[in-house]
């Protein structure tokens, strides 16, 4: 049983994969599921059964889903999304076909020959006894609505439509944040493994729902909680049935006073490699005041949420100044830093972090003197830096914005130049992860 | 000028130490002089200047000290001038022969054009008389007005060598140049005494002035 690869909602919503893709309840059957999002916090819900999570490893969320004692059929719903973004194409849906085993009570011909049909999948022949009863053991899909059962006796044979039972499959609801806060506005998605329309009802206590969107599976609301309400509960189902197919209890937390302490920062996925690129300036007194770039290259060889990154840069600075009795001189500054450095986080809140940085390495580079009096030189320069700098990070999946500041001491000389082209650096930037892997 | 390089090729010679290159002497103009003419000479040099540049202190410092000399004789102001071009008007002091023209910077280095300067030559006035001085002080500016005589007098327009007796000394020793062959030069004398101002032009024509008291 192959691998069942869902398509994506959105480029930003979680890939789901899920082993088996199919489940016969009352087997111990148990589904491995493995889920690739942007590297934020991912939430995780399931319609029925226990969804656990095991962690993460080659860079994807895994879980283990148990599926309820109930034997009856259903179609199971997992959604998946990052923390924060609870939208229509932020969230990944799984449904999961769960068939169950029963045996068919059959009464017919003696000694008939007797076999059934549900849903395209056969079982049987079985012969019946001498009073024609007959038990057939059969697997009904939470799609079959009726068997088919058909008896022959000598050349006869008779068709017998029996209707199935249908019990309803459980609709889904997926909240953010949870618990709620009083203070933060709050978001809650209804989802079923069939298409909703106009039938429809929700219904909350302790809170107001207040339609968003909607696509043919999933409606959004905003969620309000009464002032003072400690808790929420939510339900949905159709109109016309007396039992919700879905129902949620989520605590509403009060505001948090104190600035929320800083945490330890998560633990890296496992390897991973990153490239990058910057742009900014440098101010390092006097005319040592220019645009900056930077390239990185940045990789996590072992599981410690610390980068070692290889960055080349440039630097540019220019001047002009009067010469006394001549006209004018400019010098222009072009330096290419080549340097490691060290990157960890010290600090994480969802998608947001920030960084430290620390590195050196070696400056290389051409100043150029032009003049307006027929003079005109170049020379070489060769020095080195050391810094240490902040990053503030936004991980958006495989990219990742940031802002860096940057204390650097740096000197570079040449024959007759003296050039600091350090000092304090601002740069806007992006990682970018090409591999993740543990 | 030497344009921009290839940043590893400037790598490289940083490393070699980063010595200046030399300066060169490109061109004189013109390279011959009539002894008794003074000339306007031009002396292209080409040469990249020392410079100190500091972007810390936000400065560029260019050594632009250079002095050309034709022969004995210095042309131009002493220091860099635009585009390297070095313009002087060469006094009639030269003898007759050829002369090294020599550039010499700031930092030491020079550019010697070898014998690229010849002195042809000329026509002299036979003497030269000075107008009666009236008694002067000692380091106090006068005018004294210098003529040629004899043939070649009012053509003359050549410069001659300033003089007086051992003692005292003349500012400046050389004239100006000589118009229609007649000089008023603004003199300076320091010393005491009887004077008298002697003018010499270097193919041995010579006259003096009339005796005049110098005083403290």
């Amino acid at each position: 049983m192959g691998a069942l690869l869902l398509p994506l909602a959105a480029a930003a919503a979680p890939q789901v994969d899920a082993e088996p893709s199919r489940v016969v309840l009352g087997t111990g059957t148990r589904v491995r599921i493995s889920v690739r999002a942007g590297g934020g916090e991912l939430r995780a819900a399931a319609s029925a059964g226990t969804l656990e999570a095991l962690g993460t490893s080659d860079g994807a969320a895994r879980f283990l889903w148990t599926p309820p004692d109930a034997r009856a059929p259903f179609v199971a719903l997992f959604a998946f999304w990052e923390a924060g973004t609870l939208g229509l194409r932020t969230v990944t849906t799984l449904s999961l076909p769960c068939s169950g085993r029963t045996e068919l009570a059959i009464d017919t011909e003696p000694s008939a020959r007797v076999t059934v049909e549900i849903g395209g999948a056969h079982f049987g022949p079985r012969r019946a006894d001498a009073r024609g009863k007959l038990r057939m053991p059969v697997e009904v899909g939470p799609s079959a609505r009726e068997a088919r059962i058909t008896a022959e006796v000598g050349e006869q044979s008779k068709v017998r439509i029996v209707p199935l039972p249908v019990v309803p499959s459980p609709f889904l609801w997926a909240v953010e944040p949870s618990p709620l806060r009083a203070d933060e506005e709050a978001w809650a998605m209804v989802l079923a493994p069939e298409p909703l329309d106009q039938r429809l009802a929700v219904r909350a206590s302790s809170a107001r729902l207040e339609r968003q969107s909607a696509e043919s599976d999933r409606v959004l609301y905003r969620l309000v909680p009464d002032p003072g309400a400690k808790s929420v509960s939510l339900e949905a189902g159709w109109a016309a049935e007396t039992t919700a197919r879905a129902a949620a209890l989520v605590e509403v937390q009060l505001p948090v006073e104190a600035p929320a302490p800083v945490t330890a920062p998560s633990p890296p996925a496992g390897r991973r490699l990153e490239v990058g690129a910057a742009v900014g300036a440098f101010i390092g007194g006097g005319d040592n005041i220019g645009p900056a770039f930077a390239v990185t290259l940045s990789g996590a060889p072992w599981p410690l949420a610390l980068y070692l990154e290889l960055e080349l840069g440039v630097r540019l600075a220019s001047f002009s100044t009067p010469v006394s009795g001549l006209g004018s001189a400019s010098s222009f500054l072009a330096v290419f830093p080549l340097e490691l450095a060290v990157r960890g986080s010290v600090w994480t809140a969802g998608r947001w972090s920030v960084d430290l940085r620390a590195g050196g390495g070696l400056l290389l580079g051409t100043n150029w003197i032009s003049t307006d009096f027929g003079q005109g030189s170049s020379q070489a320069l060769t020095g080195w830096e050391m810094f240490g700098a902040v990053q503030l990070l936004c991980r958006l999946g495989t990219f990742a914005p940031y802002l860096e500041v940057r204390g650097a001491y740096a000197t570079a000389t040449g024959t007759g130049v003296t050039a600091n082209p350090g000092g304090l650096v601002l740069l806007a930037g992006f990682h970018w992860t090409v591999s993740s892997a543990r | 000028m030497t344009g921009r390089r290839p940043l590893c090729l400037l790598v490289l010679s940083g490393c070699s130490g980063g010595s200046l290159p030399p300066a060169t002497i490109t061109s004189v103009t013109p390279m011959v002089m009539i002894a008794s003419q003074p000339t306007r000479v031009e002396v292209q040099v080409a040469v990249e200047l020392p410079a100190e540049v500091d972007y810390a202190g936000e400065s560029i410092e260019l050594q632009t000290g250079m002095r050309v000399s034709v022969g004995p004789q210095e042309l131009g102001s002493g220091s860099y001038p635009p585009d390297g071009l070095v313009r002087g008007t060469l006094a009639t002091i030269l003898a007759l022969g050829t002369y090294d023209v020599v550039a010499v910077l700031a930092d030491g280095r020079r550019a010697v054009r070898h014998d690229a300067f010849t002195v042809v030559p000329g026509s002299w006035p036979s003497g030269y008389s000075v107008d009666p001085i009236a008694n002067q002080r000692s380091g106090v500016p006068f005018s004294a007005t210098l003529r040629a005589t004899g043939s070649n007098a009012l053509g003359f327009g050549g410069n001659v060598l300033l003089g007086t007796s051992s003692g005292a000394t003349v500012a400046p020793a050389v004239s100006g140049a000589f118009d229609a062959g007649v000089r008023v030069e603004t003199l300076t004398l320091t010393g005491t005494g009887q004077r008298v101002l002697t003018v010499t032009d270097i193919a041995g024509n010579s006259g003096q002035s009339a005796p005049f008291q110098l005083s403290p």
